[in-house]
């Protein structure tokens, strides 16, 4: 039984060697015709063939070469989605500049407690302006009120929010007071060493800012308070 | 890009034309001797070109004598095969029947073959000798890598037919080797 297998694998061998050697052979042997003159029916149809294959081949090697694109453009989107998403400033500018296509003047507010950059918003109160690089430090709930705290550094300030009947314990001893108007409304600024405090109300909160920041970054703080 | 992919075409687009030019009048010639109608040879050429393009990875060099030989073949059938359809149309089918040989009386015996040197030379020469049917079908195997369904294709038959010449033509070629030892 093996040798006939043997037999037959030595058998198919030779015949597949001479097979290619015939192959030489014969094509060698043809002989060259004569020109023939064919018809414009069969030179058109034979220019049409070759015409809707180099198309063929042209529309395959596109495909072929848009999915490597398409391959390469999504490594590098999510290659950049990872690196933007995981840190953390990145991220806050990216959303800034999603949220700011196609408006023109609008805040941005970001809806959670870490809030940094030149906003803050919670639930209890959105600030629509804070001084650069200040960051969210914590809050506290307080009675009917809210307290803040942002620092940035060694400043650092603090808004406590409270109804407009409650009573805000402010210390004044040695401190320059002086009237201001915020949105409308009579406001009281201090200053004392390094603790400035800035006291308004819009008739529903009373608001104290206190904290070592300069007046008018508090004015400004002031007037874009939204409760 | 999609110039750079136009430029990298060019090499394939060419190829086919270029074994067009080589080869037509010679295909042209093949399909004549079996049709023996200008029209319909051009048309076995035209439709030769579209299984070769199909196949375009199965040649290599354009100019060389085995591409040569694989276009006649490839002719030589799609001929064969407009000739079968306008035989069957005037109802002359016997004819191709008998281009099909017997080989049941073909006895093969391992023990009267003797295997040396030159016996890859005497196959080759009885190759060359096989009828075409059986010729092209070995050839179309062996040294072109077609399968058997992609020969049936080509000729028109049933993938057990083709399995049946690559027999018989086996056995014809051992029986070959078998006569040179006596």
């Amino acid at each position: 039984m093996n040798e006939n297998k043997t037999f037959d694998k030595l058998i198919d061998q030779l015949i597949h060697d001479a097979a290619n050697i015939s192959a030489d052979n014969l094509g060698q042997n043809l002989p060259e015709p004569e020109p023939v003159e064919f018809s414009e029916k069969h030179n058109l149809a034979m220019k049409k063939l070759f015409k809707q294959e180099r198309r063929k081949i042209i529309i395959r090697k596109m495909i072929r070469n848009s999915k490597k694109v398409a391959i390469l453009l999504l490594v590098l989107v999510l290659t950049a989605s990872i690196s933007i998403f995981s840190v953390q400033a990145w991220r806050v500018k990216f959303l800034n500049f999603i949220m700011n296509i196609g408006q023109t003047n609008s805040d941005i507010q970001f809806w959670n407690d870490n809030g940094s950059g030149d906003t803050y918003s919670s639930d209890d109160v959105t600030l629509g302006y804070i001084p650069e690089d200040f960051k969210f430090v914590s809050s506290q709930a307080r009675m009917n009120g809210v307290s803040l705290l942002f620092q940035k550094d060694e400043n650092s300030f603090a808004l406590q929010i409270q109804p407009v009947d409650a009573l805000l314990a402010v210390d004044t001893e040695k401190a320059e007071m002086e009237k201001i108007i915020i949105n409308g409304k009579e406001a009281l600024y201090s200053s004392n060493n390094n603790t400035n405090l800035l006291v308004w109300h819009d008739d529903i909160y009373s608001y104290l800012l206190s904290g070592n920041i300069s007046k008018s970054e508090m004015v400004r703080i002031a007037e874009k308070v939204q409760k | 890009m999609i110039i750079y992919v136009v430029i990298q075409d060019t090499s394939d687009q060419l190829k086919v034309e270029k074994l067009y030019y080589q080869y037509r009048y010679l295909m042209y010639r093949e399909a004549n001797k079996i049709l023996h109608d200008h029209h319909l040879s051009e048309d076995a050429v035209q439709q030769s070109f579209i299984r070769i393009i199909d196949n375009l990875h199965k040649i290599d060099e354009i100019i060389c004598p085995r591409t040569k030989n694989y276009v006649v073949i490839i002719c030589r059938n799609i001929a064969l095969n407009f000739l079968k359809k306008r035989t069957y149309l005037n109802n002359n089918s016997n004819d191709i029947d008998e281009t099909e040989i017997n080989t049941d009386n073909v006895l093969d015996d391992p023990l009267n073959i003797l295997i040396t040197k030159e016996s890859v030379s005497r196959i080759g020469v009885a190759i060359e000798l096989l009828a075409p049917i059986y010729r092209d079908t070995l050839l179309l195997k062996e040294t072109y890598g077609y399968n058997n369904q992609e020969i049936a294709n080509l000729m028109e038959i049933s993938a057990e037919t083709v399995k049946k010449r690559l027999f018989r033509a086996r056995k014809l070629l051992i029986h070959a080797l078998e006569g040179e030892l006596k």
